[in-house]
């Protein structure tokens, strides 16, 4: 797929080339422009102002370097929202792969109704999380707790969203209800481009399903796995809505994530500056493990090409 | 393509359909059960909805929803809902998808090597981070307040997740000339 040159003539071919890469550019440029406005800019004043003790609402701010970071360093409160959110990610991560593939799996190999199945399994991702939050929220507080009575099982009856020990599970379970579509859609395609001869092959061999789909499916879907398994963490980690509007950050903090310390910080106890250092350590936090997943499911990939 | 089917399927592969179908059918019900619950509810009388909320509704109090309506204003509410969804999404296609196809297409890769990553770092960013600067940001451009404001904040918001799944699509494409 060669390039050709506007101007046939070798003398000009220099400027020619300039202009065009210019040209190139140009096209780049304004999705560039909206996200360095609406994304970058903000992401740079959010580092500034983790450096400051701006309280959010006054005029002024004094600079006072990392004294920010130090002090989350020794906050207990911040601390067990933190091992929440890891929790969840990784429990939600786990979850919603496995339902997704699942899923995958079990809409590719239906007789008939494929779209159906498939159409009807997504539907829950695309609603919106606080409206899932508070329907759950209700389903919780009454159904569940009617179906405790009527069992005689008291954590039931008692709404399950208010116990410290369950709360967190929860949320989990109602993100695995409403994301496990998206992931299934990416599995879909991932298991839409495995050569089927391979299948054959495999049958040829004689190998029962299992078999088939620890060495031929799930080698080959490493690619939809690798996306999945970052986009998760990433959605875990930056989860809001859905957990609020479901328990508001539980009873005490049992299910806060890091996501509503910082708003609470931010907002409510007027420390825009600790809040915002908060963020930029959540980050943080995200980037180096969404790196450290691609670096180690981008060499299972490449192990499973060959 | 799709796998050769014979006419009469073994019985032990009829078993195996039946099972599939059954265990779909029966996630069907479970991921779409609070979607029943909601309709459910939505019609009953509010006594009715606390006192027995799974059961079937008895009556069916369909002015429910008129009350839903006007007391949320709805149809100013949905107008601005379309407004800036389809205007955004307008936005983020055409831009986004110019600017993967550059990246995926450029000679010049390390540059444009580059800049996708610097697009991905956008992927990364939680909201809260940038919540308190980007309130100062708008309030500056004088935004606030305003649809319009919200489309090209949402413009720019989902340009990097746009330009990632773009770029990954397009780069599949490419290979398989």
């Amino acid at each position: 797929m060669g390039r050709m040159k506007t101007s046939g003539v070798s003398m000009n071919s220099g400027r020619v080339k300039v202009k065009r890469s210019l040209l190139e550019f140009l096209i780049v440029v304004p999705a560039l422009v909206f996200y360095l406005i609406f994304v970058i800019y903000p992401l740079i004043g959010g580092i500034y102002y983790s450096m400051t003790d701006w309280n959010g609402i006054s005029a002024e701010h004094h600079m006072i370097g990392i004294q920010n970071y130090l002090s989350l360093l020794k906050d207990s409160h911040v601390l067990e929202p933190l091992k929440n959110t890891f929790i969840y990610a990784f429990f939600t991560t786990i979850l919603l792969n496995v339902l997704g593939l699942a899923m995958a799996i079990g809409a590719e190999h239906v007789v008939r109704g494929k779209n159906f199945f498939r159409s009807l399994l997504f539907i829950p991702s695309v609603l919106s999380s606080i409206v899932v939050g508070y329907i759950f929220n209700f389903i919780f507080a009454n159904i569940i707790s009617d179906l405790g009575k009527a069992l005689n099982i008291a954590v039931l009856a008692n709404n399950l969203l208010g116990s410290r020990q369950w709360s967190l599970a929860i949320a989990i379970l109602v993100d695995a209800w409403k994301g496990a579509g998206w992931y299934m859609v990416i599995y879909i395609a991932g298991l839409q481009s495995i050569d089927h001869s391979l299948y054959e092959v495999a049958d040829i061999d004689g190998a029962t399903g299992w078999q088939k789909f620890r060495n031929v499916t799930f080698p080959l879907l490493a690619p939809a796995f690798t996306i999945n398994m970052v986009l998760a963490v990433e959605r875990a980690f930056k989860q809001y809505d859905l957990v609020l509007a479901l328990t508001g950050g539980g009873p005490g903090r049992a299910s806060e994530l890091v996501s509503m310390t910082i708003y609470n910080e931010s907002f409510t106890n007027k420390r825009a500056g600790y809040g915002s250092a908060l963020g930029v350590i959540l980050f943080l936090i995200i980037v180096v493990i969404t790196l450290f997943q691609m670096k180690v499911l981008r060499r299972r990939e490449d192990n499973a090409r060959d | 393509m799709r796998e050769t089917r014979k006419h009469r399927r073994a019985p032990r592969r009829r078993l195996q359909d039946i099972l599939i179908m059954a265990i779909m059918s029966f996630c069907v019900l479970i991921i779409l059960y609070p979607f029943f619950i909601m309709l459910f509810v939505s019609v009953k009388s509010t006594k009715e909805a606390l006192i027995s909320p799974s059961s079937l509704p008895t009556e069916f109090h369909w002015e429910n929803f008129v009350i839903a309506w006007q007391k949320m204003n709805f149809l100013n509410v949905f107008k601005n809902s379309v407004f800036v969804t389809s205007l955004s999404l307008i936005g983020i296609i055409i831009l986004s998808g110019l600017a993967a196809y550059i990246i995926a297409w450029s000679k010049y890769t390390r540059f444009y090597n580059f800049l996708y990553l610097f697009f991905l770092c956008g992927i990364m960013i939680p909201f809260y981070t940038s919540l308190v600067p980007l309130v100062k940001l708008m309030t500056a451009l004088g935004l606030t307040n305003s649809r319009v404001g919200m489309t090209l904040y949402y413009c720019g918001r989902n340009m990097p997740m746009a330009v990632f799944l773009y770029t990954g699509f397009i780069r599949g494409i490419k290979e398989r000339y």
